[in-house]
């Protein structure tokens, strides 16, 4: 299998010597991003200009969400470092810039009420009152909130970073769960001695801040532009030669450090500049919210990062953003999922949600199984299915479906998996899933068929389904595709267009996974162990 | 892991922190008897009463500890969805002494579940779960608890046991669906899952229960009040103050005996060690694994129902498990995490340093007292440990595989 | 089975028939076809990475076969599980010998036994383990890892044979030991199989290993190349230029 002989004849590689000797096309990149951009900039005013704050408010949480992720990744996806204390940094920096920027009235609101933990100085540790400090008392009126915000935010991150830099010290002793604990560890520590009275002089103990001016939190220009500069800053990292060092350190520490990375250096710093955009995502964050709570700086924020990570892809910055795209619009949009229906109405969303689980895992096993593909034209199938029920569902209430054409939508669902060319049922799938199938039909068929009868009058109220979902979410894509709905293609012009310069050939992937000897890389061989036993 | 004589040969005897240890001894030992020698009211009663209290706590943390060390020994995962399984045993115990009788329907489901529990139990002792013992008392459990849980309400005792029972099953399922596809896929990922299946647990939780706080008191003698006489000075407390540490104790020499002395027992320790060569041996290590879950969730659920005794009443479940979750955890990793005394010496010693310290540095006029930060005290001590010493107390050097 | 055909075949005690398997989408062994007959002691040969610890895993269960057969007295059996075939009459000293080390060494030997009821059979099998290596005996209640390198050896063999098992495959046994002990292994090793327990035995040193053997294979980059009698080996001019070195 020796390589060197082959490079004249291979015509593969042939090409792709040319391509690469062709330059990525800079000049036209260029051009297409500020194109893009401009494109972007448009569809925002449009979109804003609609009218509904909850879109905009949902548009401008996305961005600061965004930054929040984005930054947490370049630890877990990049360095490889899983750390879950994020929401600990969103706190300082969320924490500083609410100090900074609250407006005077809502200062004097703290003092007036005697339960504050809050004195005199620490009251009046405003940017305004540090302006006319140092004489640049011109520059305390309202028209220059905005620079007085932007220095907060920038104060934010810098504590954060400070934070960060505590936090990344352990990274250079442990590892892997340990350190993922350590950094659990870190945020909840963070968020429970803020209520201490070590800290509540500071952070106005239980009660928080109310009144943080919201004009930047939810204006979608702001937290835009606070996005694409972070993504600016952290694509700019990633594919730097820092970045590529951090790549090694997750690949491989000790062939790193062996090579001459200096892992000290890389973690800190990845965990500094993480710290820092988290800071400034949670000053956004409470500009948005309008107040500083503890309550909203709890694990669960770094848990929707975690599945917006996850679920989008580690490996690149587009998945990421798409992963909380989605976790967005499920905490925005998923009200309805939580309201109160009547019983038999929730058997039918169940009945149908096992149906559409169970098809998508026969799909899924016969297609993992036969080693053949499944035929596009059934997954467009089943993927236009799904939206059409997402669009029929209470989420979009102007369309409806009525019940007819709901188990219209849903035969394709239950037909699928049993053609010839799409399902394959010699290799044993297990019953449960044709259980699950039946169980999905049976129930949808009572909630749907009956909803007189009895005890399906009775109301539900479903609390906490939002969690349930992107709880369970998570461990499917966890279980079914780690890498990631994108994984690790990360978006650029080359690819639209089909260059894929990027991207290894097969035969390059057969090498590579060659020259990993099986033998010495359990990780990069196919799971040869025996996983099939009867528990 | 620990290659031949090696690992023997040099265990240099630290000093520091046998030092530290004798300073806080100092310090303890000196505030007692300043506080003895400053009011009446501290007398030998009160110390008495602090103590056991202290161990009363660290019991209840020791219950789920061990669940997390048993978990985290066979496949180095942990266990993040533990502390939700101590909550659902805790909610369990309450559907089954408030909520019984049920409908026929529902109670034949229940039933179901926990015969096929006293099953896999019983498969302990008989090897398999097709002999014909297993199978007939497996029957019995079935008709026998679908007409219990119909007809009548449940004492707590029953309920204890019943949930116990469940909440095994519960831990086996999690395995089964979450963690076993898992079982070659890199460490990160298995965590991600782990905190996955824990929100998936809070959030059912709520599903069920909403964010209100549930009154936990059942009519059991355990409750009742004790009064002891010690010394000048009285203990008043209920019966849970020395029920619940022999319980926890009678559970733990009977864990620790199953895993010493019968054949899956070592066949878990085997597995623990080297799960390949065990597969070799002819162990079946999915089905060790799958044990080890029923057995740790078993713990936690009685951890649970003891816990709701203790409090008087459960906190929503979306907080209930977390703290206990995580301070046991810091139990587990304190006293070296894989090894079971370990677990049991490092949730004495939290259950000591949250309870005693309050007690003797107590809220006065001009000492606002250490309770706001009991909480932190955990992990704080969690993170050094893990910086310092991550073998923990008991543990040997468990240095990463390099 | 074992039909008698007009010339008498012996029964097979392990055959593999073809067997191709894959690390994703690496091939690691192509069409391998071997054979070992009841009370024989075979070797199998071969350098770094031609696929020999491949092969035991394989038969063992632990890889699993991706194109061919095999057969394991006479049943299919590379469908079956680990434990199952464990149970079927197969016992493993893996490399590095990987005793228990926190486990006493009689746990050890029990573990050994793990899938077995009879008591008094057990107890046999134990004396004769402490016969053929006083040493364990010695150390019964000591720790695994508290032992030598060849002290493990021995635990490990020992553990092996609780299991009464029809065919021994062994992983690189002289791996790491001195050249004193790898001859008194081996002399144990046949003697072990002179009791009628089948040998199979993976291992770089190929002078030893082929002194005591019946019969050898040897394995490059995951195929057969060669095969036949030890003694043929021996004497084969490819086989002294690449393993067996020039005198």
């Amino acid at each position: 299998m020796a390589v060197s002989s082959r490079l004249d004849q291979n015509p593969q590689i042939v090409e792709r010597t040319k391509t690469l000797a062709f330059q990525q096309n800079r000049g036209r990149n260029l051009l297409l991003t500020l194109g893009a951009g401009l494109v972007f900039i448009l569809l925002l005013w449009f979109f804003t200009g609609l009218g509904s704050a909850k879109l905009t408010q949902a548009l401008a949480l996305f961005a600061i969400w965004g930054v929040a992720t984005v930054s947490l990744n370049l630890i877990n996806g990049t360095l490889g470092i899983l750390s879950l204390g994020h929401h600990g940094f969103m706190l300082i920096g969320g924490y500083t810039t609410a100090l900074l920027i609250l407006p005077d009235d809502a200062r004097q609101r703290i003092l007036d009420s005697g339960r504050s933990a809050m004195t005199e100085t620490t009251v009046g540790l405003s940017i305004s009152n540090l302006f006319n400090a140092i004489g640049l008392g011109g520059l305390t009126g309202d028209d220059t909130l905005w620079l007085r915000f932007l220095l907060a935010l920038f104060a934010g991150g810098l504590m954060a970073a400070l934070a960060g830099l505590i936090v990344g010290i352990p990274s250079l002793r442990l590892r892997g769960d340990y350190l993922a604990i350590v950094t659990f560890g870190f945020g909840e520590i963070i968020r429970l001695s803020a209520s201490t009275r070590i800290f509540a002089p500071l952070t106005n103990g239980a009660l928080g801040f109310a009144g943080v001016p919201s004009d930047f939190g939810k204006s979608v220009w702001w937290t835009f532009g606070i996005l694409a500069f972070t993504l600016f800053i952290i694509s700019k990292l990633k594919y730097s030669s820092y970045g590529r060092a951090m790549e090694s350190i997750r690949e491989d520490e000790i062939a790193s450090e062996a090579m001459g990375v200096n892992l000290a250096y890389h973690k800190v710093l990845g965990f500094v500049i993480s710290a820092f955009f988290a800071g400034v995502a949670g000053g956004l964050w409470v500009s948005w919210l309008g107040n500083a709570r503890l309550d909203n700086f709890l694990f669960t924020l770094t848990f929707f990062f975690l599945v917006a990570i996850s679920a989008g892809g580690t490996g690149s910055i587009t998945g990421v953003l798409l992963g909380t795209a989605l976790v967005i619009f499920v905490r925005q949009y998923g009200d309805p999922l939580e309201e109160t229906y009547a019983i038999s109405r929730w058997l039918e969303f169940i009945g149908i949600i096992l149906i559409i689980a169970g098809a998508a895992f026969l799909l899924y096993r016969s297609f993992n199984r036969s080693g053949k593909r499944l035929p596009d034209w059934s997954v467009w199938l089943f993927t236009a299915n799904l939206v059409i029920l997402l669009l029929g569902s209470p989420v979009f209430p102007a369309i409806n479906l009525g019940k007819i054409g709901l188990y219209i939508f849903l035969i394709p669902f239950l037909v699928l998996p049993f053609l010839p060319n799409v399902g394959d049922k010699s290799k044993g799938v297990g019953w449960i899933v044709y259980a699950l199938l039946g169980i999905g039909v049976i129930t949808l068929l009572i909630g749907g068929i009956s909803p007189g009868a009895g005890w399906l009058t009775g109301t539900f109220r479903g609390f906490g389904m939002r969690g349930i979902a992107l709880a369970i979410l998570l461990i499917v894509i966890m279980i079914f595709r780690p890498a990631g709905i994108v994984g690790r293609h990360e978006f650029s012009w080359g690819w639209l267009f089909r260059e894929r310069l990027d991207q290894p050939t097969d035969e390059e992937r057969k090498q590579d996974a060659w020259l990993s000897n099986p033998e010495l890389n359990r990780a990069g061989g196919a799971a040869a162990v025996d996983t099939e036993e009867d528990a | 892991m620990a290659v031949s004589s090696v690992s023997r040969a040099k265990r240099k005897v630290n000093w520091l922190p046998w030092l530290l240890l004798l300073g806080i001894a100092v310090i303890i030992i000196g505030r007692i008897i300043y506080l003895y020698s400053l009011d009446p009211r501290f007398n030998t009663a009160f110390f008495l009463r602090a103590f056991i209290e202290s161990v009363k706590l660290g019991s209840l943390y020791a219950l789920i500890a061990l669940g997390y060390t048993m978990v985290y020994g066979i496949i180095r995962l942990i266990n993040f969805a533990h502390g939700e399984v101590f909550m659902v045993g805790a909610f369990m115990t309450y559907f089954f002494f408030t909520f019984t009788p049920y409908p026929w329907f529902i109670s034949a489901i229940y039933a179901a579940i926990i015969a096929y529990g006293s099953m896999r139990v019983l498969e302990f002792f008989r090897g398999s779960m097709r002999d014909p013992l297993v199978l007939a008392a497996g029957g019995v459990i079935f008709i026998g608890l679908t007409v219990l849980v119909s007809s009548i309400t449940f004492p707590f005792w029953l309920a204890l046991i019943c949930s116990m029972i469940f909440t095994g099953v519960l831990g086996i399922v999690i395995d089964r669906v979450a963690y076993f596809p898992l079982r070659t896929a890199p460490r990160n990922s298995l965590l991600i899952t782990a905190i996955a299946v824990s929100f998936l647990l809070q959030n059912l939780g709520l599903l069920v229960f909403t964010n209100r706080q549930t009154p936990f008191r059942p009519d059991t003698p355990l409750i009742q009040p004790l009064q002891l006489t010690v010394g000048n000075g009285q203990v008043f407390s209920n019966w849970l103050l020395l029920a619940i540490p022999l319980i926890t104790a009678i559970l733990v020499v009977v864990l620790t005996l199953f895993v010493n002395r019968t054949r899956l027992g070592k066949a878990m320790r085997a597995s623990a060690q080297d799960a390949e060569t065990a597969q070799m041996m002819g162990v079946s290590v999915n089905k060790v694994i799958a044990t080890t879950f029923l057995l740790g969730s078993m713990l936690a659920a009685a951890g649970g129902a003891m816990w709701g005794l203790n409090f008087g009443s459960l906190n929503q479940p979306a907080i209930l498990g977390i703290l206990p979750g995580i301070k046991a955890f810091s139990a587990a990793v304190i006293g070296g995490i894989g090894s079971l005394p370990g677990a049991v010496i490092g949730a004495i010693i939290i259950g000591f340093l949250e309870n005693f310290t309050t007690a003797i540095f107590p809220k006065t006029a001009t000492f606002q007292g250490v309770t706001e930060f009991k909480d932190t005290f955990a992990f704080i001590l969690l993170i050094i440990v893990l910086l310092v010493r991550p073998s923990g107390i008991v543990g040997e050097d468990l240095s990463e595989k390099v | 089975m074992g039909e008698r055909s007009n010339v008498a075949e012996r029964e097979k005690l392990l055959e593999l028939k073809k067997v191709t398997t894959h690390y994703g989408p690496i091939r690691v062994l192509t069409d391998v076809d071997m054979v070992i007959y009841p009370g024989e002691m075979v070797c199998l040969l071969g350098g770094n990475a031609s696929g020999k610890s491949t092969t035991l895993k394989t038969i063992l269960g632990i890889v699993k076969v991706s194109e061919g057969e095999m057969y394991f007295r006479g049943e299919r059996a590379d469908q079956l599980s680990t434990a199952e075939r464990i149970e079927r009459g197969m016992a493993v000293v893996p490399e590095n010998r990987r005793i228990f080390s926190k486990m006493t060494v009689l746990e050890n030997l029990e573990m050994g036994a793990y899938l077995r009821d009879d008591k008094k059979g057990i107890k046999e099998d134990m004396d004769y383990v402490f016969e053929l290596f006083p040493r364990v005996k010695e150390r019964l209640h000591q720790k695994g890892g508290t032992m030598s390198g060849g002290e493990q050896q021995m635990l490990a063999m020992g553990r092996a044979l609780m299991s009464r098992p029809k065919l021994i495959l062994m992983d690189e046994p002289s791996m790491g030991l001195a050249p004193l002990f790898v001859e008194r292994i081996f002399e144990i090793i046949k003697q072990v199989n002179e009791r009628g327990i089948s040998v199979f035995v993976v291992e770089q040193n190929a002078n030893v290993a082929l002194s005591i053997a019946d019969r050898g294979y040897v394995l490059q980059t995951g195929e057969v190349v060669l095969s036949g009698p030890a003694k043929e080996l021996l004497n084969n001019e490819a086989m002294k230029k690449a393993y067996l070195g020039e005198v």
